[in-house]
């Protein structure tokens, strides 16, 4: 027996169970196997036994999504689309045992896919918000924050979601299906030191996120709101805006490249 | 204490389910010792399509978690090892137990003898490994590595599937090839009770004669779902294996989380009373 062969083909009937009527999909690996190991496989893929453990593991993989993303997953099924759920699941393999690396993966997919208006919103404040919630871990402690002047200012990509209505007003009436209170754009802070993971934002640091779509020093940004330093401080304690010192490097690899070989 | 093999006795334990600590500090005076998977609390960090991802234990969840099982013994038992996994078992999972046994010292691992994973994705199911002599050393020689990174004894675990009975070289089956492959690698075995019991049931076969012809020797472990129904059988059963397995450390009751709820607990903690009674005087029958 080809131990690794057969435990391809037997492991490819769990992930891409073979549909009744369609053509029996390839087996990786099928080359190497014997005749009898080929006949058991094939009792195997028409076994009930099969049958159950293939949808036990799928039922467990949406089951998880669901309750790790249930704004955007109640998004899907307002609008009648949970069936993306189901052909994600059918398209991928699963990436782990447990819930939130694939939930990030399913909703990196909605929205590159592109989706209704509410349901990217979901999709990216639910994936900001595990984000956040993985990065807690090795965030740095929320002390005291220094702004060096030469620091450059960027705002974590994910972190700043904008959000058609009242942040829980909108998030009470997505996840019970209710009529949306679609108001004011308010506009959702995400970090990892925020101590609910999320808040909405003051109207100056809205107007800071929205300057840091791309990355400004602490000096260039200090001339343009002179007064509004400990609202950035605020927001890079929260890990929603990050400030690194870089001239140090780029002078590293400048004194690297001017030093003469050894 | 008594010991046996050297090693303390254990009685009954509970395994840990982090979605309900609250529970499990209800439960911390029904049992001896908890059984955790550390899985549950850790972070992933993916590391390419290929590969499984790197595991890395929760700070705030591990300390949680410690804080309600460490005052008593504990063991761990992995679904992520993936020991007969093709390419090699899931080294990130093996790394983060090396990481928990520096964080916390606990009595000795376990993993189901099956394989999880293939090619960095995860199949959802433990499946079976075929009955062959390749087969055997494969996981024989993995887990004499696993014992000796580690430095806790390795226990390996009877599968559940639903699959038809896995091709086998004579003249095993189930019970002979747990037997076989924990004698070659020196390791134990834990016996899922149910598990065993379904496979028998599926295959048309006895549960105590195949009880009969389990290594008791290796025997440390007992697996059971909590089952308010169980019948006067299945009691006789856990009593006889108790009764015969001499190094026998444990008995895990395994629930799940609907199994913890409020009105379903106090049954829970009947089983275990139960359980401990028939862990306890047997303790004592070998202590004599």
């Amino acid at each position: 027996m080809s131990l690794e062969a057969w435990q391809r083909a037997l492991g490819s009937m769990i992930v891409r169970p073979h549909r009744a009527g369609a053509p029996r999909p390839e087996r990786p690996g099928e080359a190497a196997l014997s005749e009898a190991e080929r006949v058991w496989l094939d009792e195997a893929a028409e076994s009930p036994g099969l049958l159950v453990m293939c949808l036990m593991e799928r039922r467990e993989r949406r089951r998880q999504i669901c309750a790790t993303a249930p704004l955007t997953t109640a998004a899907l099924r307002r609008l009648g689309d949970l069936h993306r759920l189901d052909a994600y699941i059918d398209a991928h393999l699963r990436p782990s045992a447990f819930a939130p690396l694939e939930t990030m993966r399913f909703l990196e997919r909605l929205l590159e896919d592109g989706s209704d208006p509410l349901v990217a919103t979901m999709a990216r404040f639910e994936r900001a918000v595990l984000d956040a919630g993985r990065s807690r871990e090795s965030a740095p402690a929320r002390a005291e924050v220094e702004l060096p002047a030469v620091g450059t200012l960027r705002l974590h990509p994910w972190r700043m979601v904008v959000m058609p209505g009242r942040p829980e007003d909108l998030i009470v009436s997505v996840a019970l299906a209710e009529a949306l209170p679609l108001v004011d754009r308010t506009t959702v802070l995400v970090g990892p030191r925020i101590p609910s993971l999320w808040r909405a934002a003051t109207r100056a640091e809205d107007v800071i996120c929205s300057m840091l779509v791309r990355p400004r020093t602490v000096r260039e940004l200090g001339d343009v709101f002179p007064t509004l330093r400990e609202v950035v401080k605020i927001l890079v304690a929260d890990g929603v805006v990050s400030c690194s010192v870089e001239h140090d490097r780029h002078a590293r690899s400048s004194r690297r490249r001017n030093s003469p070989e050894p | 204490m008594c010991t046996s093999f050297g090693r303390p006795i254990r009685g009954v334990g509970v395994a840990y389910v982090p979605t309900r600590a609250d529970k499990m500090r209800v439960l911390a005076d029904a049992v001896d010792f908890f059984e955790v998977t550390p899985e549950a609390f850790c972070d992933e960090h993916p590391r390419g399509e290929a590969r499984p991802p790197r595991l890395s234990l929760n700070r705030g969840e591990t300390e949680f978690a410690l804080s309600i099982v460490a005052p008593r013994p504990f063991t761990v038992h992995g679904t992520g090892l993936s020991i007969g996994s093709p390419g090699g078992f899931n080294d990130a999972y093996l790394a983060m137990l090396e990481e928990l046994a520096d964080v916390q010292r606990f009595a000795w691992h376990s993993a189901p003898l099956s394989f999880s994973w293939i090619d960095g994705h995860h199949l959802g199911a433990q499946l079976p490994l075929p009955r062959t002599r390749e087969a055997a050393d494969l996981v024989s020689v993995r887990a004499r590595e696993i014992k000796d990174r580690v430095g806790r004894p390795f226990l390996f675990e009877n599968t559940t599937h639903f699959l038809p009975d896995v091709p086998s070289e004579q003249p095993w089956d189930e019970v002979t090839f747990l037997n076989e492959v924990a004698i070659a690698s020196d390791c134990g075995l834990l016996i899922d009770m149910d598990a065993l019991e379904d496979a028998c049931r599926l295959r048309g076969d006895d549960p105590d004669e195949a009880l009969e012809r389990l290594d008791l020797l290796r025997v440390e472990q007992l697996h059971v779902r909590p089952d308010a129904e169980r019948t006067d059988a299945q009691w006789r059963r856990l009593g006889r294996i108790v009764r015969r397995a001499p190094y026998l450390r444990g008995v895990v009751m395994v629930p799940g989380h609907d199994d913890l709820d409020p009105q379903r607990l106090p049954a829970c903690q009947r089983e275990l009373a139960r359980l401990r009674e028939l862990t306890s005087v047997t303790k004592q029958e070998i202590c004599a």
